[in-house]
């Protein structure tokens, strides 16, 4: 990537097939709806389709205020998730 | 959503840097805990050494895997797997696909709080050029996209044309996803919405 502020990838490799591409990034919460809203406004612009996974930690309360967020947004989370149980050790606030 | 209910993938990891060193006994010992499942399981494997029908518990057993992977097509097969891990306590991160409300009820059940959860938000973009949705149902249980639209196409002409069988089809789909996510139980149902076949 060039530019990582703007996005605009190096020029040799515009015309290059690619099956599939995965782009993850970290972002807070009070962020997130201005986020999954810019995603929203550039899925009317493109001529292929992606689709998007949205990760977060569980609240103490057993919660998770993202959907609330995403549907917000004017996203419909799917009804099946994928749910790491906890079993894992270290944690990652342990590490 | 129906079909879904018949769907549990379970995913079992070491995550690099952190837990990853020293794992391989482990991951054999966890396959030791899935194998007792095997009879109620609609597939299990891994991209290493295959999938279901490729590959067998003896084998995973004994091999280096570092990724164990196992589809339940009911609840309670599942909770009592999940509850035995737990009791094993083998530290390796263990991930559930399914309903969100089953997997968190289910949980509760063993004794486990969740500890981060992926949300679909679907499929965004110029979604005509994306092949029927009865078709997206199944080609979509392979995340890695082994699975082809045209194949399904082809098969369901196949089983409307009586030379294969719901059943037969499933397991011939079964058979690209070199993982063992894809679910051919779930599979042979919806194949049977789509098409005349038995």
């Amino acid at each position: 990537m060039v530019d990582t502020n703007t996005g605009k990838i190096n020029e040799d490799i515009l015309d290059e097939k690619a099956l599939s591409a995965i782009i993850e990034f970290t972002v807070d919460n009070d962020r997130l709806r201005e986020a999954l809203k810019t995603l929203k406004e550039v899925s009317t612009r493109i001529n292929t389709v992606f689709s998007v996974g949205l990760i977060s930690r569980v609240g103490g309360d057993g919660t998770l205020p993202t959907v609330a967020i995403a549907r917000e947004a004017g996203f419909s989370p799917r009804p099946n998730t994928k749910t790491n149980v906890g079993l894992g050790r270290p944690l990652t606030e342990e590490v | 959503m129906e079909s879904l209910s018949e769907d549990y993938v379970m995913l079992i990891m070491p995550a690099r840097g952190i837990n990853f060193d020293g794992s391989e006994e482990k991951m054999r010992q966890v396959w030791e805990v899935i194998s007792r499942y095997e009879g109620e399981l609609a597939n299990f494997g891994n991209a290493s050494n295959g999938n279901s029908h490729r590959t067998t518990m003896e084998v995973l057993k004994k091999a280096t895997s570092w990724i164990a992977h196992a589809v339940f097509k009911d609840r309670e097969t599942l909770k009592a797997c999940l509850r035995e891990l737990k009791e094993r306590d083998f530290g390796i991160s263990v991930v559930i696909s399914g309903l969100y409300e089953d997997v968190g009820e289910l949980c509760a059940e063993v004794g486990l709080s969740p500890h981060t959860v992926e949300h679909s938000l679907g499929i965004h973009g110029n979604t005509e050029r994306l092949p029927d949705e009865n078709i997206l149902e199944i080609t979509t249980m392979c995340g890695h996209a082994m699975v082809s639209p045209n194949l399904v196409t082809h098969l369901v002409a196949e089983i409307d044309e009586g030379k294969i069988s719901c059943k037969e089809a499933a397991k011939e789909l079964s058979r690209m996803c070199d993982c063992g996510i894809f679910n051919p139980y779930r599979t042979e149902k919806l194949l049977r919405k789509m098409t005349t076949g038995a």
